[in-house]
C-alpha cells in the first residue's frame, strides 16, 4: 500500500466517522427527556400557537427523518443552524468560545506534556529509586485529584489567602486595559486554570513515558549501546527515549483533539468563559443545534488529530512507514 | 437716641444673633449630612449559571438572576415598586395615571427623558413597547399589558384598554421595560432576533461593556430625568462556584453578592470578617408541595395530602436545612403583608394525628413491609418528589421529607431533575409524568400572577397550575378579586379554600442573608429578598461612597 493510497484510505475512515458521530448526535439528543420549545420559555403560558410557531422556525415540526436531512442539508452548505438559546448562528457562538479555550487547554498540555515526559523519562531511568518513588507517587496523586477539588485548593490558597492570583475569569472586570496590559491580565488569569491543567496532564504523561521507557530499557539495543560503551546521556536520549516517545505522541494527538471540547470542570470553577462551559450550558438549556455543532467540531478535531498523528508516527518510527519503502 | 447707645444696641443685638446661630450649628450640618457623595463603583458577584449570555430581551431578564437585575436598571418603567415595608407604586416615566373602569388607563409620562442616545423618550415608545413586547415572550404576557387597543393621544399621554379588569391598589404594566422604538422597530415581529448589544434604555445606568459570560460594566446616566445615581459604576461579575464567590467578598474583590445572598453555613465566617455588615432580611422565594391532582393515585384524596402534612417536621427542616434562617408559611402570601389571612388552618407536625387520619382513611399496612397500602388498589403509598438538581439545600428538604413520612407509613421517592426536564414535568401535570414536586416561586408583595397557581384549566388557567386544582369557586373568587379595588375579604378566602384543599402544601420561607462590604460604601437596601431581587433595584439606585 502506497503512501497516498494510505492517506486516502484515512481521510474516508475520517469522514466515516464523522458522519457516524453526526447521526448518533442527532438522534441522542432528541431521546432526551424534556421539549426544547418548552425549554427555550421556561414558561408554562406559552400557547400552542406560539409553540407551533417556533417549532416551523427551528424545523422541529417535521418527522425526526425529516429533520435530519434538513439538518444534512444545511450543513453541507456549512450553516449549523441557529442556536435556540442564543438566536444566533451556532458558528457564531462556537467560534466565540474557542479561541479562548485553544488558548487555556493548549498552553498548559505543552507544559504538561514538556515536564511530563522528562520527568517520566528520568523516573523510568532512575528506576527503583527514591527519586522514582517520589516522581511516581506525585503523578498519581495529580492525575487522581478531581479537576474541581483541586481548583478549589488553589484559589484557596494562591488567590484567597495569599492573593497572588485573581480568584476567576479571564480578565480583570471593567479593567478597560487593552494591548499588552490586557495580554499581561489574561496571562496572569490563566496561571491558576492551566495550572490545575497541567498537574491532571502531567501525572498522565509521566505514567506513560516511565512506562514506555521501562519497556524501551528492557530491549537489546540498549544493551549492544552500552556494550559500545556509549556515554549514558546519550543512550538516553538517542536510544531510550525516542523510542519511549511513540506513545506519548499518540497520547498528545488524542489531547490535542479533546482540547477543543474544553474542560468542563477548570473552566466552570475558574468561570473561564471556553467552550467546556458552553457545553454544559447547551446540555442544560436543550440547544439541540448548538449541541450538534459542538459534538461536530468535537468529532472533527479528534478525528482530524487522530489523522495527523498517524501521519507524524511514519517520520518517528520508520518501522510504521506503510508497508516500508517501496523497493 | 445718642449714637454710642445705638451702637450698644445694634452691636448686643448682633452678639444675640451670633449666639443664637452658633447654638444652632449643631442642627445645621444634619441638613448638610443629608448630600451624599457622588462617585465610587459597586461590585457585585453573581454565580456563572444565573449569568446571562446574550442582551436579548428574552425569558432571560425574568427567569435568570442577571437578566431580572440587570433591565431594570438600564430601562426606564412606567411605574416601579417601592422599597419596603410599604412597596408603594411610585412614579417612573409616568407621572401619573387613571381609569375610571380598571379597564381603560391613561397614563401621563414625563417630558423630560430621554434614551442613553439622547432621543426624548415619547407615548410612542411606550406604545410600541406595550404592542410588540407581550408577542416576544410569554414571559412579558401578563394580563396586566394585555391591551386590545392602544392610542397615542399626545406625545405625552397613552390610552389603552386591558382585556380584562384590572383592580388591586397597583396600577397595570408593572415591571415592564420600555423600549426604544427607532432602535427596535425593524425587529418588532421577533424581538427576540435582535441582539441589543448597545442596550440602549432611559434607565439610570447605562451599559458601558459587556463580556458574556463574564463580567457586565454599567456606567452612571449623568443625564437621567431623576438626577443621576450616586455611584459612578456598577460592575456584575460571574465567579464559578459558591467558594469563590465568598472569597471574593472576603478579600474585598465584590461588595456584595448579587441575589440569593449566602448560605446560613457561612455566615458566622462573615460576621468575624473585617468591614462586612450581614443583612438579614425575609425571603421573597416561597417553597411549597405541588400534588400532581390529575395522575390517579391516592394524592386525589385530600386526607392523605393532609397526612402528609401534617407528617412534615418542618421546624426541624429549618433547623437542619437552613440553620433556623427561614420561616414556616401557609400561604401565597408573605405573613407580614396586610392582605395575609391569619386565620388559615395549620399543618404543622403531629404524626398521630397523621396516622389517625390514614387509618381512618383506610390505608393500611396489609403486607406488613411498613408502607401502607391503597384499599383500593393494595398498592404501597409510595409517591415521588421531584426536585431539581441545581437546588442543593432544597434536595436536602426532600431527604428530610422522606425520612418522617416513613414514620407514617408513607413512602417518598427523591427524583432529582435537571431544571429543564423539572419544569416540563411540573407544567404538564396532564401528562402524569410527576407525582408531588418541590414547587418555588418568588411572587412579591401584592402579586396577582400567583393565584393563576390555582386557576382550573377550564377557566383557563392551563400553564401556572401544576397542580390541577379544580375549583370553580376559587375561579369565581380569583376573577372577582382581580377586578375590584378593595380585594381583602376575597383574598382571605381565597388563602382559606386553598389551605383546605390542599392543592399545595405550603412549608418555608429561607431568608436571604447578604454579607455586604462596608469599607468604603454604604446605604445599602432592603427588601423582601434581600438587597438585589427583580423587585429591588434600590440598592443600586441608594448607595454611596462613605463620607
Amino acid at each position: 500500500m502506497g503512501l497516498k493510497e494510505f492517506v486516502i484510505k484515512k481521510i474516508i475512515a475520517a469522514i466515516i466517522t464523522i458522519f457516524a458521530i453526526v447521526s448518533v448526535n442527532f438522534v441522542i439528543f432528541r431521546m432526551a427527556p424534556g421539549d426544547p420549545v418548552r425549554m427555550m420559555f421556561r414558561d408554562p403560558r406559552i400557547s400552542g400557537e406560539q409553540m407551533q410557531l417556533i417549532r416551523e422556525k427551528f424545523g422541529l415540526d417535521k418527522p425526526l427523518w425529516g429533520q435530519f436531512i434538513f439538518y444534512l442539508k444545511e450543513l453541507s452548505h456549512g450553516d449549523l443552524g441557529l442556536s435556540f438559546w442564543q438566536r444566533r448562528p451556532v458558528r457564531e457562538v462556537i467560534a466565540e468560545r474557542i479561541p479562548q479555550t485553544l488558548l487555556l487547554v493548549l498552553t498548559a498540555l505543552a507544559i504538561a506534556m514538556i515536564s511530563g515526559t522528562i520527568l517520566g523519562a528520568f523516573s523510568g531511568w532512575k528506576r527503583g529509586t527514591r527519586v522514582d518513588s517520589f516522581i511516581l507517587a506525585l503523578s498519581l496523586t495529580m492525575y487522581s485529584i478531581p479537576a474541581f477539588s483541586l481548583g478549589i485548593i488553589l484559589l484557596l490558597i494562591f488567590a484567597y489567602t495569599l492573593s497572588i492570583f485573581p480568584l476567576g475569569g479571564m480578565t480583570t472586570p471593567a479593567s478597560g486595559l487593552t494591548g499588552l496590559g490586557y495580554w499581561k491580565d489574561v496571562l496572569w488569569h490563566m496561571c491558576l486554570p492551566a495550572f490545575s491543567i497541567v498537574m491532571w496532564y502531567i501525572g498522565e504523561y509521566v505514567l506513560l513515558t516511565r512506562s514506555s521507557m521501562l519497556d524501551t530499557l528492557r530491549k537489546d539495543y540498549i544493551l549492544t549501546a552500552r556494550a559500545k560503551g556509549l556515554k549514558e546521556s546519550t543512550i538516553l536520549i538517542n536510544h531510550a527515549l525516542r523510542n519511549a516517545l511513540l506513545p506519548v505522541i499518540t497520547i498528545t494527538g488524542v489531547n490535542i483533539g479533546f482540547a477543543v471540547c474544553g474542560v468542563i470542570e477548570v473552566e466552570t470553577v475558574f468561570s473561564w468563559p471556553g467552550i467546556g462551559r458552553l457545553v454544559y450550558d447547551a446540555v442544560m438549556k436543550r440547544d439541540y443545534p448548538l449541541l450538534q455543532g459542538l459534538f461536530l467540531v468535537f468529532a472533527i478535531s479528534v478525528v482530524l488529530a487522530n489523522l495527523v498523528i498517524d501521519l507524524i508516527y511514519g517520520y518517528i518510527d520508520p518501522r510504521i512507514k506503510v508497508g516500508g519503502e517501496k523497493k | 437716641m445718642s449714637k454710642r447707645k445705638n451702637f450698644l444696641i445694634l452691636s448686643g443685638t448682633g452678639v444675640l444673633l451670633v449666639s443664637l446661630s452658633l447654638l444652632m450649628v449643631p442642627f445645621v450640618p444634619r441638613a448638610v449630612a443629608e448630600e451624599k457623595p457622588y462617585g465610587g463603583r459597586l461590585r457585585v458577584g453573581l454565580p456563572t449559571g444565573e449569568f446571562i449570555e446574550n442582551l436579548r430581551c428574552s425569558s432571560d431578564w425574568q427567569y435568570i438572576e442577571m437578566g431580572c437585575v440587570l433591565w431594570p436598571l438600564i430601562y426606564d418603567q412606567l411605574w416601579i415598586m417601592g422599597p419596603a415595608p410599604d412597596y408603594e407604586a411610585l412614579s417612573r416615566l409616568a407621572t401619573s395615571w387613571e381609569s375610571k373602569d380598571g379597564q381603560t388607563w391613561t397614563f401621563h409620562f414625563r417630558k423630560d427623558a430621554t434614551f442613553h442616545d439622547g432621543v426624548p423618550v415619547t407615548a410612542e415608545d411606550v406604545a410600541f413597547t406595550l404592542k410588540y413586547l407581550p408577542k416576544a415572550s410569554p414571559a412579558w404576557a401578563y394580563p396586566d399589558v394585555d391591551c386590545v387597543s392602544i392610542s397615542v393621544i399626545d406625545d405625552y399621554t397613552v390610552e389603552f384598554t386591558l382585556r380584562k379588569k384590572h383592580g388591586g391598589s397597583y396600577p397595570p404594566a408593572y415591571w415592564f421595560p420600555i423600549l426604544p422604538k427607532h432602535i427596535w422597530e425593524p425587529y418588532k415581529d421577533d424581538m427576540l432576533s435582535f441582539s441589543n448589544d448597545k442596550a440602549i434604555g432611559s434607565g439610570p445606568f447605562k451599559l458601558k461593556e459587556f463580556k458574556p459570560g463574564q463580567y457586565i460594566w454599567l456606567e452612571a446616566n449623568k443625564d437621567y430625568w431623576g438626577g443621576r445615581p450616586y455611584l459612578d459604576e456598577v460592575v456584575f461579575k460571574s465567579y464559578g462556584s459558591d467558594d469563590a464567590l465568598y472569597m471574593a467578598l472576603k478579600s474585598g474583590k465584590i461588595d456584595m453578592i448579587g441575589y440569593d445572598g449566602c448560605s446560613p453555613l457561612v455566615v458566622d465566617d462573615f460576621k468575624k470578617a473585617k468591614d462586612i455588615k450581614i443583612i438579614d432580611s425575609p425571603g421573597i422565594a416561597l417553597y411549597w408541595l405541588s400534588f400532581n391532582l390529575y395522575k390517579d393515585t391516592p394524592l386525589q384524596d385530600l386526607n392523605v395530602r393532609k397526612a402528609i402534612m401534617y407528617g412534615i417536621n418542618r421546624d426541624k427542616i429549618i433547623d437542619v436545612v437552613y440553620r433556623r434562617y427561614a420561616q414556616k408559611i401557609d400561604s401565597f402570601v408573605y405573613p407580614e403583608l396586610p392582605e395575609h389571612n391569619p386565620n388559615l388552618p395549620q399543618y404543622n407536625y403531629e404524626v398521630d394525628l397523621a396516622n389517625e387520619i390514614l387509618d381512618e382513611g383506610g390505608y393500611i399496612d396489609t403486607d406488613n413491609d411498613g408502607i401502607r397500602n391503597d384499599p383500593e388498589t393494595g398498592e404501597n403509598l409510595t409517591f415521588e418528589i421531584c426536585v431539581p438538581s441545581a437546588w442543593t439545600r432544597e434536595i436536602k428538604t426532600v431527604r428530610l421529607i422522606k425520612e418522617q413520612l416513613e414514620d407514617i407509613g408513607v413512602s417518598i421517592i427523591v427524583k432529582v431533575l435537571d431544571e429543564g426536564t423539572y419544569f416540563e414535568f411540573i407544567y404538564a401535570p396532564k401528562e402524569e409524568k410527576y407525582e408531588i414536586a418541590l414547587a418555588e416561586e418568588e411572587p412579591g408583595p401584592h402579586a396577582d400572577w400567583i393565584w393563576e397557581f390555582a386557576r382550573s384549566y377550564e377557566a383557563g388557567g392551563e400553564g401556572w397550575n401544576t397542580a390541577y386544582y379544580n375549583n370553580p369557586e376559587f375561579d369565581r373568587i380569583l376573577d372577582k378579586m382581580i377586578s375590584e379595588t378593595k380585594r381583602k375579604k376575597d383574598l382571605y378566602r381565597m388563602q382559606k379554600i386553598l389551605a383546605e384543599d390542599l392543592p399545595y402544601g405550603f412549608l418555608i420561607r429561607p431568608d436571604i442573608i447578604d454579607p455586604v462590604r462596608t469599607d468604603k460604601l454604604e446605604g445599602y437596601v432592603a427588601t423582601m429578598g434581600g438587597v438585589s431581587t427583580w423587585i429591588n433595584p434600590w440598592t443600586y439606585f441608594k448607595v454611596h461612597l462613605k463620607k
